[in-house]
């Protein structure tokens, strides 16, 4: 088994990269992990906030439209008039913001006038900003129903009551909780560029290494069969990648025992990523097939790895990516191994298996499609330098 | 019979590499294939080790015929390649035992073999070195040792010496002969006439992939009419001197330039002892004699019509 014991005695002089991708992967996976022990709430709900209208100028058209709105969107708490109770609602926090209309304001308004509403908040209140934009809202849009609609009155409080109304639909697309389940997933998907890049990078070099000319033509003078050497190099990326995939998993469980053991869903987590770690060889293979140079290596490795992970939802969720963005990286197999991921974070797998079995036979197809070209280009390559070696 | 090559034949597209070339090297000898740069030394070894097909013809070592399969074959032949073929992650001792390993399982053996290459090739001190940081000397050396290390029966040398200092040279050729002391027979490629003269017992001259003429050195100067070249060292000489001189017996060319007297011939035995017994006759004083025999290069040069570097 020399050419076993050579593999990982090469491996060991390029341990020093193979670190610095594992260091910083746990880097980021632990720093994110801290992240999410706080939760993040993804929902909104309107609230209602507490307010008291004064209004000291009478029945009106714009007021009693702004006072409608007003109330549609907040709680009105009746208080009376004077000075010290408005106060005593404020300190006592029975309202948050007080709106006074003062005499005058609507004939005003209808002039195009200077004169505002006037507010009592309390001091440093953060809530009191979304009524000032709610009745700026409602004051602007009257304006331009007044000035420009040549609607009479009545139609006009129509008008701005149904522009006031009109809501944009907003349709959820995903939704992940907030009780740091998302932490795991997301290393499960980092998981993707770390094992594209140490896969590439270890197996590629030993290939490069054994596909040397004046190396491979020592090897073949021996008596060490062709199928044998070839048997030891399979053998010995089998074993550098599934060492590569446990020493990742263990680092996940450890840093996410608690959530992943609850969820249950680290075997399946575990397939899925043993079966991209597949491909990652296979991958490795063609590369260290195809390229000579170790400086072709360097630039081989990083745009394989960044690129694939950029398109294929490693650093970013394939919920935001672009549609024509995802139809192409559906020809790569990081994104099938995110979308498994993705299908396991939703647990939508438990109600229809076909979610994530066929992504998972998808990237199994590209490791079996990506292995036989490497054979092939191999083939090719042997036969030629057997007739024209020089 | 070590080797038999017969009638081969390879040619790359439209140039004919080897043009029924043939071969017979015999136990024990060192065996030197001479010949200028591409004139297919290099691919007759590769298709004697099987790294290359040919067009036609039949290559047999240790009297079976050479195929890629022939692992049983392959056991007893060591390569030292032209390039130095090392890894370069591993150290000297890791290097040795890897391709040591290739030939031999048994770990107590192979240890002893691989301690025996590097004291061989001297490089004790060397142990844990990466190649880079050898010399190119050292470096040939180590490439020797990994080739040499499972103690082959048959060892094929390309041109080891080539880009080394004179001394790792001398290193280098001490060793081979060494090897050959010890039992191996020896395949050894050059362009360097005075190595293989020096080391060789049996030569063949190829050019253009054609063996030319094949035999040890004496034969081989023999074969052709260059004799032996004087020079004289002479301070006055007449044109009647250099005239009587053309007329000695295998006299084929005079020439006298700064004071020296050449004086070539086309064989024949005592030609110095007939020149001196001339010059004493016709009371001419001279200085230092030197007699010079036919080189390789003569071979060459006489075979071909051109230089062995050209």
């Amino acid at each position: 088994m020399q050419v076993f014991k050579t593999y990982f005695r090469i491996i060991f002089h390029t341990l020093t990269s193979l670190i610095i991708y594992f260091v910083v992967f746990l880097g980021i996976s632990i720093l994110i992990s801290r992240y999410n022990t706080q939760p993040t709430n993804t929902d909104f709900t309107e609230t209602k906030i507490r307010i008291a209208i004064i209004n000291r100028d009478g029945e009106s058209s714009v007021v009693k439209g702004l006072t409608d709105f007003l109330s549609q969107k907040n709680t009105i708490v009746d208080i009376e008039d004077d000075a010290e109770k408005l106060q005593d609602a404020l300190f006592f926090r029975k309202v948050d913001y007080i709106a006074i209309i003062p005499r005058g304001f609507s004939k005003d308004f209808k002039a195009g006038g200077s004169k505002s509403i006037e507010k009592v908040i309390v001091p440093g209140s953060t809530t009191s900003v979304y009524i000032d934009m709610q009745i700026d809202r409602y004051l602007h849009t009257s304006d331009i129903a007044i000035n420009y609609s040549r609607l009479d009155e009545g139609n006009q409080l129509t008008l701005v009551s149904e522009s006031m109304a009109a809501k944009a639909d907003v349709e959820m697309i995903a939704k992940t909780s907030s009780n740091g389940f998302i932490g795991y997933i997301y290393y499960f998907n980092y998981f993707a560029y770390v094992m594209l890049s140490i896969s590439i990078l270890g197996i590629s070099t030993i290939m490069i290494v054994f596909n040397q000319p004046d190396l491979r033509k020592r090897n073949l003078c021996s008596p060490l069969k062709l199928r044998s050497m070839n048997f030891q190099l399979v053998l010995g990326s089998a074993t550098y990648s599934v060492a590569c995939w446990l020493i990742t998993v263990i680092f996940g469980i450890a840093i996410y025992s608690k959530q992943l053991l609850s969820s249950g869903l680290l075997p399946v987590l575990m397939l899925n990523s043993l079966v991209f770690t597949i491909v990652c060889t296979s991958i490795g293979f063609l590369v260290g097939v195809l390229i000579k140079s170790q400086n072709a290596q360097a630039v081989i490795v990083n745009v394989l790895s960044l690129g694939m992970s950029f398109i294929c939802g490693v650093f970013v969720p394939q919920a935001i990516l672009g549609k024509t963005v995802l139809r192409f990286a559906s020809f790569l197999p990081a994104y099938w191994y995110i979308r498994a991921n993705d299908v396991i974070g939703s647990q939508s797998f438990k109600t229809d298996y076909n979610k994530l079995l066929i992504p998972i036979l998808i990237q199994i197809g590209f490791a079996i499609m990506i292995f036989s070209a490497t054979l092939f280009i191999s083939k090719q390559k042997r036969t030629a330098n057997h007739t024209n070696l020089k | 019979m070590i080797i038999r090559v017969q009638n081969l034949v390879k040619r790359y597209g439209d140039l004919l590499a080897l043009d029924h070339f043939g071969l017979e090297i015999n136990e024990g000898e060192i065996f030197g294939l001479l010949g200028p740069n591409g004139s297919g030394k290099t691919t007759a070894i590769n298709c004697m080790l099987s790294l290359l097909k040919y067009d036609k013809g039949t290559i047999e070592i240790f009297g079976k015929p050479m195929t890629p399969d022939a692992y049983d074959t392959k056991r007893n032949i060591g390569v030292v390649m032209q390039n130095v073929a090392v890894f370069n992650e591993l150290t000297v001792l890791e290097n040795i035992r890897y391709f040591c390993g290739l030939y031999v399982s048994d770990k107590t053996e192979r240890s002893e073999l691989v301690e025996q290459a590097i004291e061989f090739v001297g490089l004790q001190d060397f142990r844990k070195f990466l190649p880079k940081k050898l010399s190119g000397g050292l470096l040939r050396r180590l490439n020797i040792a990994c080739g040499i290390a499972h103690k082959p029966k048959l060892i094929f040398l390309d041109e080891p010496t080539v880009a080394v200092d004179p001394q790792s040279r001398n290193n280098i050729l001490e060793g081979i002969q060494r090897l050959n002391r010890e039992g191996a027979t020896i395949v050894y490629t050059s362009h360097y006439m005075e190595e293989v003269e020096q080391i060789c017992s049996r030569i063949s001259i190829i050019d253009k992939g054609k063996t030319l003429a094949t035999g040890t050195k004496d034969e081989l100067k023999s074969m052709i009419k260059t004799g032996e070249t004087m020079s004289v060292e002479i301070f006055a000489l007449t044109d009647e001197d250099i005239e009587a001189v053309q007329g000695l017996p295998y006299v084929t060319k005079v020439t006298y330039d700064n004071n020296r007297l050449s004086v070539h011939c086309s064989g024949g035995k005592h030609n110095l002892i007939r020149l001196l017994d001339k010059l004493k006759e016709r009371d001419i004083s001279f200085g230092r004699v030197f007699s010079e025999p036919p080189t390789l290069n003569d071979v060459f040069l006489e075979i071909t019509g051109k230089e062995l570097r050209d």
